[in-house]
């Protein structure tokens, strides 16, 4: 399949739909643009961008055939790259989707091209995050359901609520991200999201702060004063992940 | 007596166990309406001395009717002492469980009037936590030495993992240290479950019952508080990992907590330098194919503090060395200082589409400081390197890291030098020998 890789930048709205309509048009005119930006970071770039509109029948019709097309892995790494935190994703999708066309084999046994790299780096950064809220995260009872607030570096939440969703299977769990402004909702299993949503507010009541307490208690007894090692301490637990604990109010 | 200053004493108690981890069940066909466990584990939280929090650590009891010189619970110590009742632990790990501050329950305990009448309560406490709470989360127990078959069998169905700790490396040690305990018996329980797990592997899936120690067995060993070599303990390590298919083995240095004239004195620091050596040994056994005799000797029997094992066995062999990334096993990669089984994996599948250079190393994960020094690729060396095992070492090694060594190393300064200038002395007659040929 061949390609020209061109030096112009295309703009977009930074939704999914709008990738795949990226998608469509690069490989529909057989070229990759040089940079990719999204409306939230086009003033940072010097050049005139060329403007791709949304287009969600295009890009429902292009999500169907990738699914058809591609290895399920390597659909799935493109999807969880979307979501990942770097900076020229975008771009560096266009050569997954490129590769994963040409070959069956795993994107990840692709390393040695410089765009897989970057894109499965970015993705141990989220799924690292994603692994360590799966244990820092702290809940408390608000009525008969269990809440907590988040502030993850990375889209972190919709990878962390089917975790909980087995964890809790009977109970209703509500998670704010404070940095996405995103709000996950698990109900007997069941997961939702609301968009754009403020965080809720509740008083704290007592039980819960005896428990806390005690946790305090517990966190101090095990601690071993010979062995003190901040520095380890703080490696494996960053301050980012402290604000919300209660381990540390 | 409350319940906080309950958890204060019986956690504190149970403080110097190391193990934390809720790894190893793979797949969970327990029943039950509440809780999840993970494969590789979660920690939840870390205290300040570094160590990861997953389970909610406790001693059932902390009054103890043996009197073992080294623990902070022998009998003749004038401590608080705290019981719990089994309904109060298990309200307690629901509790934390609900709001994720840990993935489960690791219960030990101190022998209350006898070893059978302990295990009873522990597994008393198990109970209502699987069977009136539903709890599917990870349970760790210990087995008690010395009680009664059928109890230990019955703490296995309930819990996730289970240990003995073998404390003491050697029976010698043992029988002086821990005077009430029977050395012989303290390996009859871990016997017992690799049989019992064994034996239930033939059972076909459909008449199993509940699983039995999914998560496996593992044990822990006291560094400092008796004589034993690094050798003597690594073999025990790799004699465990072979015959009693454990899990993981633990080292914990010694803290000297009671005044006893048969141990370090209470001043001393806890050799934190010769566990974390002993450490990366056992990582070498477990995740790079080395044996226990590659890494230590009869005749060199002690760990080189001031180089990690892995980068010691590559100066000695040196010869083997360069090794060419490109074209060079999986094997022989996880030989090479600065290159672990995740680095490796990923050059593995690097080059299979492409020529690797030595710049793209740093990406894949390859701490270049180290490897440096043992690898090619594509038959080009980094340059400027010299090829003296002696200048190697000393590169290995920068003054700033040599001066946190040496402080973090709570050997006599007799000791130390001793070691060095064997390290020295070894290199030295190498280099002699290449020059007679």
């Amino acid at each position: 399949m061949h390609i020209e890789e061109t030096t112009e930048t295309w703009e977009y709205d930074g939704s999914f739909y709008g990738f795949l309509t990226i998608i469509y048009h690069a490989f529909k005119k057989r070229v990759f643009p040089e940079i990719i930006v999204t409306s939230d970071n086009a003033i940072e770039n010097l050049f005139a961008s060329h403007w791709i509109a949304t287009d969600e029948v295009l890009a429902q019709r292009i999500q169907a055939r990738l699914t058809e097309r591609l290895r399920k892995e390597n659909w799935q790494f493109i999807i969880d790259g979307f979501y990942c935190s770097l900076r020229d994703k975008e771009r560096c999708l266009l050569d997954a989707v490129k590769i994963s066309l040409t070959t069956d084999s795993l994107l990840t046994n692709h390393l040695g091209h410089p765009s897989i790299l970057a894109l499965q780096n970015a993705l141990n950064a989220l799924f690292s995050e994603v692994h360590a809220l799966t244990g820092f995260i702290r809940f408390e009872y608000v009525g008969d359901s269990l809440y907590s607030t988040i502030a993850p570096k990375h889209f972190s939440l919709p990878y962390l609520c089917p975790h909980f969703a087995k964890r809790y299977p009977k109970e209703t769990l509500i998670i704010y991200d404070e940095t996405h402004r995103l709000l996950g909702i698990i109900e007997n299993g069941q997961i939702k999201f609301i968009e754009n949503s403020a965080p809720p507010t509740f008083d704290s009541n007592e039980t819960e702060q005896g428990i806390q307490e005690n946790w305090r208690f517990f966190l101090k007894a095990v601690t071993i004063e010979e062995r003190k090692n901040e520095r380890a301490q703080l490696s494996h637990l960053p301050k980012r992940y402290r604000g919300h604990m209660v381990d540390f109010q | 007596m409350d319940l906080s200053r309950k958890i204060e004493i019986l956690a504190e108690s149970a403080k110097y166990d190391v193990s934390c981890s809720s790894n190893g069940v793979t797949d969970n066909s327990r029943k039950g309406t509440v809780g999840s466990t993970a494969t590789a584990g979660i920690c939840h939280s870390f205290t300040s001395d570094g160590r990861c929090v997953s389970l909610l650590k406790l001693l059932f009891t902390n009054a103890c009717i043996f009197d073992c010189h080294y623990c902070i619970n022998r009998k003749s110590n004038t401590i608080p002492r705290a019981t719990f009742t089994p309904k109060e632990v298990a309200d307690l790990t629901m509790d934390f469980y609900m709001r994720n501050y840990i993935e489960g329950l690791f219960l030990s305990s101190a022998i209350i009037k006898n070893v059978d009448y302990t295990s009873e309560l522990l597994i008393k406490t198990l109970k209502i936590l699987r069977y009136e709470k539903g709890f599917k989360g990870y349970i760790h127990v210990k087995a008690i030495p010395g009680a009664d078959e059928k109890l230990i069998e019955e703490l296995g169905f309930l819990a996730d993992r289970m240990s003995v700790n073998v404390e003491l490396p050697s029976k010698e040690s043992l029988k002086l240290l821990a005077p009430d305990k029977d050395p012989f018996a303290l390996y009859k329980p871990m016997k017992q479950i690799t049989h019992k797990k064994k034996e239930l592997v033939q059972v076909p899936a459909l008449k199993k019952q509940s699983p039995f120690v999914p998560a496996g067995q593992s044990t822990q060993m006291i560094i400092g508080a008796s004589p034993e070599s690094d050798h003597a303990i690594v073999k025990i390590a790799e004699n465990l990992y072979k015959k009693y298919e454990l899990k993981r083995v633990y080292y914990s240095a010694y803290i000297p907590v009671n005044q006893d004239s048969l141990l370090p004195a209470i001043t001393t620091d806890p050799p934190l330098l010769r566990e974390h050596r002993l450490y990366q040994a056992d990582w070498l056994l477990r995740f790079y194919r080395f044996s226990a005799d590659e890494i230590l000797s009869e005749d060199k029997p002690n760990f080189n503090l001031y180089l990690d094992p892995k980068a010691n066995w590559a100066v000695q062999n040196y010869e083997q060395f360069p090794i060419d990334v490109q074209s060079a096993s999986y094997e022989r990669l996880l030989r090479i200082p600065g290159i672990g089984p995740k680095s490796a994996q990923n050059i593995l599948k690097a080059r299979k589409y492409y020529q690797l250079h030595l710049s793209d190393l740093k990406k894949l994960g390859v701490v270049i400081k180290r490897a440096q020094y043992f690898i090619s690729c594509n038959g080009v060396r980094q340059p400027g390197l010299n090829d003296d095992p002696e200048w190697i070492i000393s590169s290995l090694i920068s003054s700033r890291q040599y001066e946190t060594l040496k402080k973090s190393n709570s050997q006599s300064q007799q000791e130390q030098l001793s070691l060095f200038d064997v390290e020295r002395f070894e290199t030295t007659k190498r280099k002699e020998s290449r020059y007679a040929h």
